[in-house]
C-alpha cells in the first residue's frame, strides 16, 4: 500500500490524539482541546502556508511555519512583488493572535455588567432582531456602523450593507479609505500609486512612508532605489523617523502648518510661472482666483513669519519643485491627525496641480475598482466628526456596530467617549478580543483570526493591481468565532429576505473577485518578485491566465501561490478635475499659525511607531518589551526632548518627570534626543491599554486637548501644550501628586 | 570550510527593527518580567544602536546600526571562559555550549560590544509565545550567558536537507532570521572565503568598516556606512 506523506501525518496526528485524549486541559492554554495533544505530543512534521498580512495596510505575503498543522512562525514571502520575503514586527508577531490568552472564543452577551458566552444563533438572532426593530420603526438613520479594515472585499461588503439596509451612516476606518478622503473631496478621484519610474522630485508631506503607510515595505525598497537612482526627497515631519534620517532634506515643521508651507511652495512656483498652464486652464476651477489669493497671502516671508521656516528654504523648496520634470507631493492619511487636517491635505493637492498630478498615476481596467460605486456616494461625508456629533446629540445613535475599530482608545476625548458609550442601547462588536471600545458592547461576535480567514487583499500602490490571498492555515477555527464577512451575508439575508445575492457566503463572495481576475485574463500568480523573461516573451504573444484551466483550477493556483499581479498592466495619467470652489472656499485654507507658544510650555508631539497599528500592539508582549528598547525605558511611557531645552528647564537626562497638559498630569521618563524640535517634547503612542493586553504605561492621547480635523473627526495628534512639573528623583515621582491624581494616572 | 559572516548596508536600513524581533522570536530569546526589565536584564541578542549624531539642528541626523554578536576571529570572550563554553567553531560562528557554562560571566565582562545577555531568571515566556516558539532551538536554562550564533540551527537543518539531496549546501540555504526578514535587504550573509558569494562580493565596497577595529577582534559582522546626499 502506498502512503503518501499526508496520511502519514494524518495516521500519526490520530493516534497520538487518541493516546493523549483525556489527559487534563491546560486552563489557561487557549488552544482547542484537539489540538493539544499534537502540541505537546506531536512528531514535529514541519509545513508551510502562504497567507497574507492584515496588521497593516500593506497586505504582504506571508509564509507561515507549521509544526504538526500548528502555526509557530511567520516569515515574508520571497516571491510576493509587494515585500519580497521582507516582514515588519507586527507581522512576525502576528501568529501570536491565534493562541492569545485574551480572544474571546465565542460570542458574548453582556449580563449584569460581565460577557457570558452564548452561541452564534443566540448571538445572530440579538443582532438581527435588533436591526430589524429598527427597519421597523423606520429608524435606520439611528444605526452606525464603524469598520476598521484594510480589505477592500470586506469594506466593499459592509457598503453594500449599509446600501441594502439603508443604514447610511457608515465610516470605513480604514488607512487607504482615509488616505483617500481629501482627494475625493476635492477632486472626486483618487490617485493609484506614486509613478516611481517617472517621478524625479517627492515632497514627502508627515508619511511615515517605510513604517505606517499604504505600503511601508513595499515603499522602503522602493524609496532606497530612488535615493540610489539620485534622486531626492524632501521629507517634511515634525520628528526625524528613522526614514527621514537618510534623507538630505527635512524640514522639521509641526503637521498643523503643513498647508501654510505647501501654499508658499505654490507661492514660489506662481510667481516663477514654472506651472502646467495647460492643465489648469482646462482642469482647475476658479484657478485665477486661486492664484491671486496665493500671491496675496503667501509670500516666503510671511509663510517664515508663520511657521518658522525660512524663506531661503521655502524657495529653495519651491525651486526644486519647479524645477523637476515629475514632481509629486505626497500626503496620506497621517496629514489628517490635525484641527485642520483636511485643510492641509486640499493644500498638497493644489500644489501638485500646478504640476499636473504628474508625479501620480492610475491602473487602467483595474479589476478591483470597486463595484459599489452608488454605495460609496451614500456614505460620502459620513466619518468621525459625524460619530462624535450622533453620540453627543439626543437620540442620536440607537444601534452601533463596531468591526475591529479601537476608536476610544484612538480618541483624546475618551473619556467623555465612554460616557456617550454607556448610553447607546445596543452596542454589538465583531472584535476578536474586549479592548477600550468593544468593552462596551453588549454584543461580541468575535471575528476569525487572520490566520483562519479567507480573503483577497488588493493593491494598488505598485502601479499594477495585486491581490494577496489570506487563507486559513489551519484546518478549521480553532474556537466558535464567525467570519465577520459571513455574519454581514446573513444579515443581510435575515433582514431583506427577498434580497437576491450572487453568492451565498463570504468564501463565494471571495470567489467572485477572484473570477474577475480569471475572466480578466491579465497579469500572472505570484510565484516570483518579477515577471521572467519567458513570461514576459509569452504575454507579447498572447499568453494568457485562461490557459491555467477551468476556474476552479485557476482557484486552487491561486491559493498555492498566495497571490496575483498584473505587471503588464497599462498605466494612465491622473488628471482629475479641481474644484475647490465647491468644496473648500479658499479663505478656509490656513492662513495662520495656531496661537503663539507660551515660553513655559512645550509642544506635545505624539508619534506613532512601527511597532504599533491603531493601537494593537498591547496584544503582542514581545513587541511591547521591543517598543521600550531603544531608550532602555521598558513598560513606561518615554518622553524625548532636546538636550538643550532640556537644559535651559534644568533637567538631566532619564530623570522621571510629570507632563501637564490642561486634562491632566502624567508621568514620563525623559531621554536626551538631539533631533527632538527645541520647542517640542515627543512621546510615543501606543502603550496605556486599560483592557487590551499588556496595560504598562500611559495613553498620551487621552491627556491631549480635544481637537478634530472638523471634516474627518480624527484626533489631533501634534496640538498640546504642556508644561513640565521639575524634574524628580525617580522614588520621590508619585508623592508629586495628589491621590485623585494618581487615581488617574493609574486609570488612565 | 566556510567563513561565515555578515554585512549590514546602513545605507538601506530604515531601522524597522524587524530584525531584533525575528532573532528574538527565532530564538526563543526570553520576555523578561517589566521589573527585571526595569533592573536593565532585557535580553536582545540584537539591537538597534544609536551610535552618533551627526551636523546641527535642524541639519542633524542620528546614525544608527543594527548590533549583534560581532563573531569575531579573535573572540575575547573565549579566551577568559574557565570552562571553555564558548568556543570557535570551524566555520568561524562563535558557538555557546549552554550546559557547560557555569554563569561566572567573564565573556560578558571581556567581550567589548557588550551583545551577551545572561539569564537571571528561569526562562517563563508569555502565555501566547509558549506556543509560538521556535522548537529547533533549545530554551536556555537560568545561570547561563546567551549570545547571536548566527542562527546557527540553520546551518544545522540546512547541512542536512543539503544531505539528503545529494547536494552541496547553497548560499540561500542557510541564512540568519534577521537576514531573511530584512524589508530593505540591508543584511548580507554568506561565506566570506567564497569569492561569488554576495556577502564576499559587498565586502569590495569601499564604505566597509568594522566596530572597534582597534582591538584586533576581527569582528565578522561588517557595515557599509551611509551615504550622505
Amino acid at each position: 500500500m502506498d502512503i503518501n506523506r499526508r496520511d502519514f501525518v494524518k495516521l500519526v496526528g490520530g493516534s497520538l490524539f487518541g493516546l493523549a485524549i483525556g489527559s487534563a486541559a491546560d486552563a489557561v492554554l487557549k488552544l482547542p482541546k484537539s489540538a493539544e495533544p499534537v502540541l505537546y505530543n506531536g512528531p514535529r512534521i514541519e509545513s508551510w502556508k502562504l497567507t497574507a498580512c492584515t496588521k497593516c495596510p500593506g497586505g504582504c505575503s506571508l509564509r507561515i511555519r507549521l509544526i504538526d498543522g500548528l502555526p509557530v512562525q511567520a516569515f515574508g514571502n520571497p516571491k510576493s512583488p509587494i515585500n519580497e520575503g521582507g516582514i515588519c514586527p507586527l507581522g512576525l508577531a502576528s501568529v501570536a493572535d491565534l493562541y492569545h490568552p485574551s480572544r474571546l472564543t465565542s460570542p458574548v452577551k453582556k449580563v449584569n455588567g460581565e460577557f457570558k458566552p452564548i452561541s452564534y444563533d443566540e448571538a445572530f438572532k440579538i443582532l438581527s432582531d435588533n436591526l430589524k426593530r429598527i427597519i421597523s420603526e423606520k429608524k435606520e438613520n439611528e444605526v452606525f456602523i464603524v469598520a476598521q479594515t484594510e480589505s477592500k472585499l470586506r469594506s466593499d461588503l459592509f457598503k453594500k450593507f449599509s446600501s441594502v439596509s439603508n443604514f447610511k451612516n457608515l465610516i470605513v476606518d480604514g488607512f487607504k479609505e482615509t488616505s483617500a478622503y481629501p482627494f475625493k473631496k476635492v477632486t472626486g478621484e483618487v490617485p493609484d500609486f506614486i509613478d516611481w519610474d517617472k517621478c524625479d522630485y517627492l515632497l514627502n508631506f508627515g508619511s511615515q512612508m517605510t513604517e505606517i503607510s499604504q505600503n511601508p515595505l513595499y515603499f522602503t525598497r522602493k524609496i532606497n532605489e530612488y535615493r540610489a537612482k539620485g534622486f531626492r526627497i524632501t521629507a517634511v515631519q515634525p520628528r526625524l523617523t528613522p526614514g527621514v534620517s537618510k534623507l538630505d532634506d527635512w524640514i522639521p515643521l509641526q503637521p498643523d502648518q503643513f498647508g501654510i508651507f505647501a501654499l508658499g511652495i505654490a507661492y514660489v512656483l506662481l510667481k516663477d510661472e514654472r506651472y502646467d498652464k495647460n492643465f489648469v486652464e482646462k482642469n482647475f476651477t476658479g484657478f485665477n482666483e486661486f492664484k491671486d489669493y496665493v500671491l496675496e497671502n503667501y509670500i516666503p516671508e510671511k509663510v517664515e513669519m508663520l511657521t518658522g521656516i525660512s524663506s531661503d528654504k521655502i524657495l529653495e523648496t519651491g525651486r526644486k519643485f519647479e524645477r523637476a520634470s515629475v514632481p509629486a507631493a505626497y500626503f496620506d492619511a497621517s496629514v489628517l491627525y490635525n484641527s485642520n487636517g483636511t485643510t492641509n491635505a486640499a493644500a498638497i493637492i493644489a500644489l501638485n496641480a500646478l504640476k499636473s498630478f504628474k508625479g501620480f498615476g492610475k491602473i487602467k481596467d483595474n479589476p478591483f475598482s470597486s463595484g459599489v460605486k452608488n454605495e460609496t456616494k451614500q456614505i460620502e461625508g459620513v466619518t468621525f466628526a459625524s460619530l462624535n456629533e450622533k453620540l453627543s446629540g439626543y437620540n442620536g445613535i440607537q444601534v452601533l456596530i463596531i468591526a475591529g475599530s479601537n476608536f476610544v482608545f484612538n480618541n483624546p476625548n475618551a473619556e467623555s467617549l465612554k460616557k456617550q458609550l454607556g448610553s447607546v442601547p445596543f452596542i454589538a462588536s465583531f472584535s476578536s478580543f474586549v479592548d477600550e471600545t468593544s468593552e462596551f458592547a453588549h454584543l461580541i461576535i468575535p471575528d476569525h483570526s487572520f490566520l483562519e480567514r479567507l480573503d483577497l487583499l488588493t493593491d494598488e500602490s505598485m502601479g499594477a493591481p495585486s491581490a494577496t490571498v489570506l487563507q486559513p492555515v489551519v484546518n478549521k477555527p480553532f474556537f466558535k468565532t464567525e467570519d465577520t464577512g459571513d455574519v454581514i451575508i446573513s444579515l443581510m439575508k435575515e433582514i431583506k429576505p427577498d434580497i437576491k445575492l450572487s453568492y451565498e457566503n463570504y468564501s463565494d463572495y471571495v470567489k467572485l473577485w477572484a473570477k474577475k481576475i480569471y475572466s480578466g485574463k491579465e497579469g500572472i500568480l505570484i510565484n516570483q518578485n518579477k515577471p521572467t523573461v519567458i513570461e514576459q516573451g509569452l504575454r507579447k504573444i498572447g499568453w494568457s491566465t485562461e490557459q491555467i484551466g477551468s476556474f476552479d483550477d485557476y482557484w486552487d493556483s491561486l491559493m498555492d501561490a498566495g497571490g496575483w499581479w498584473n505587471p503588464f498592466g497599462e498605466k494612465v495619467s491622473f488628471n482629475p478635475e479641481i474644484k475647490f470652489k465647491n468644496v473648500f472656499n479658499y479663505k478656509s485654507f490656513p492662513m495662520i499659525s495656531s496661537s503663539p507658544q507660551p515660553k513655559n510650555k512645550l509642544r506635545l508631539n505624539i508619534f506613532r511607531r512601527n511597532l504599533d497599528y491603531k493601537g494593537n500592539m498591547s496584544i503582542y508582549q514581545v513587541l511591547v518589551e521591543q517598543f521600550g528598547n531603544n531608550w532602555k525605558v521598558f513598560y513606561k511611557l518615554y518622553a524625548e526632548i532636546n538636550p538643550q531645552t532640556a537644559r535651559s528647564l534644568s533637567l538631566t537626562d532619564r530623570s522621571e518627570i510629570i507632563l501637564k497638559t490642561s486634562k491632566g498630569k502624567f508621568p514620563v521618563v525623559l531621554v536626551f534626543n538631539p533631533t527632538v524640535k527645541p520647542d517640542s517634547i515627543d512621546v510615543p503612542f501606543g502603550l496605556g491599554h486599560t483592557v487590551l493586553g499588556d496595560t504598562s504605561g500611559v495613553n498620551p492621547l487621552y491627556f491631549a486637548e480635544n481637537k478634530f480635523d472638523p471634516e474627518t473627526g480624527l484626533p489631533s495628534f501634534t496640538e498640546t501644550l504642556v508644561e513640565i512639573q521639575g524634574a524628580q528623583l525617580r522614588s520621590g515621582l508619585l508623592s508629586q501628586l495628589s491621590i485623585s491624581e494618581k487615581k488617574q494616572v493609574a486609570e488612565n | 570550510m566556510p567563513r561565515y559572516g555578515m554585512i549590514i548596508d546602513l545605507n538601506k536600513c530604515n531601522q524597522c527593527e524587524a530584525c531584533i524581533t525575528a532573532c528574538k522570536l527565532e530564538n526563543n530569546v526570553q520576555i523578561v518580567s517589566k521589573e527585571n526589565a526595569d533592573m536593565g536584564r532585557a535580553m536582545f541578542w540584537m539591537n538597534m544602536l544609536t551610535i552618533s549624531y551627526t551636523r546641527n539642528y535642524p541639519d542633524i541626523r542620528s546614525e544608527s546600526l543594527p548590533m549583534l554578536c560581532m563573531q569575531c576571529d579573535e573572540p575575547p570572550c573565549i579566551k577568559v571562559c574557565p570552562v571553555r563554553a564558548t568556543y570557535k567553531r570551524d566555520d568561524g560562528i562563535v558557538a555557546q555550549i549552554y550546559p557547560q557554562c557555569i554563569g561566572c560571566r567573564y565573556c560578558m565582562a571581556n567581550c567589548p560590544y557588550t551583545v551577551k545577555v545572561f539569564n537571571w531568571f528561569k526562562d517563563e515566556q508569555p502565555v501566547e509565545n509558549e506556543k509560538t516558539c521556535n522548537p529547533d532551538v533549545s530554551v536556555r536554562p537560568k545561570g547561563v550567558v546567551e549570545k547571536c550564533t548566527f542562527c546557527i540551527h540553520r546551518l544545522q537543518k540546512a547541512k542536512e536537507q543539503a544531505k539528503a539531496e545529494h547536494r552541496k549546501l547553497r548560499e540561500e540555504d542557510y541564512v540568519p532570521a534577521c537576514a531573511e526578514v530584512c524589508a530593505a535587504q540591508a543584511i548580507h550573509f554568506g561565506d566570506l572565503d567564497d569569492p561569488n558569494s554576495n556577502v564576499s562580493k559587498a565586502m569590495h565596497d569601499y564604505r566597509k568598516f568594522t566596530l572597534q577595529e582597534e582591538l584586533g577582534t576581527k569582528p565578522k559582522v561588517y557595515y557599509l556606512s551611509a551615504k550622505t546626499e
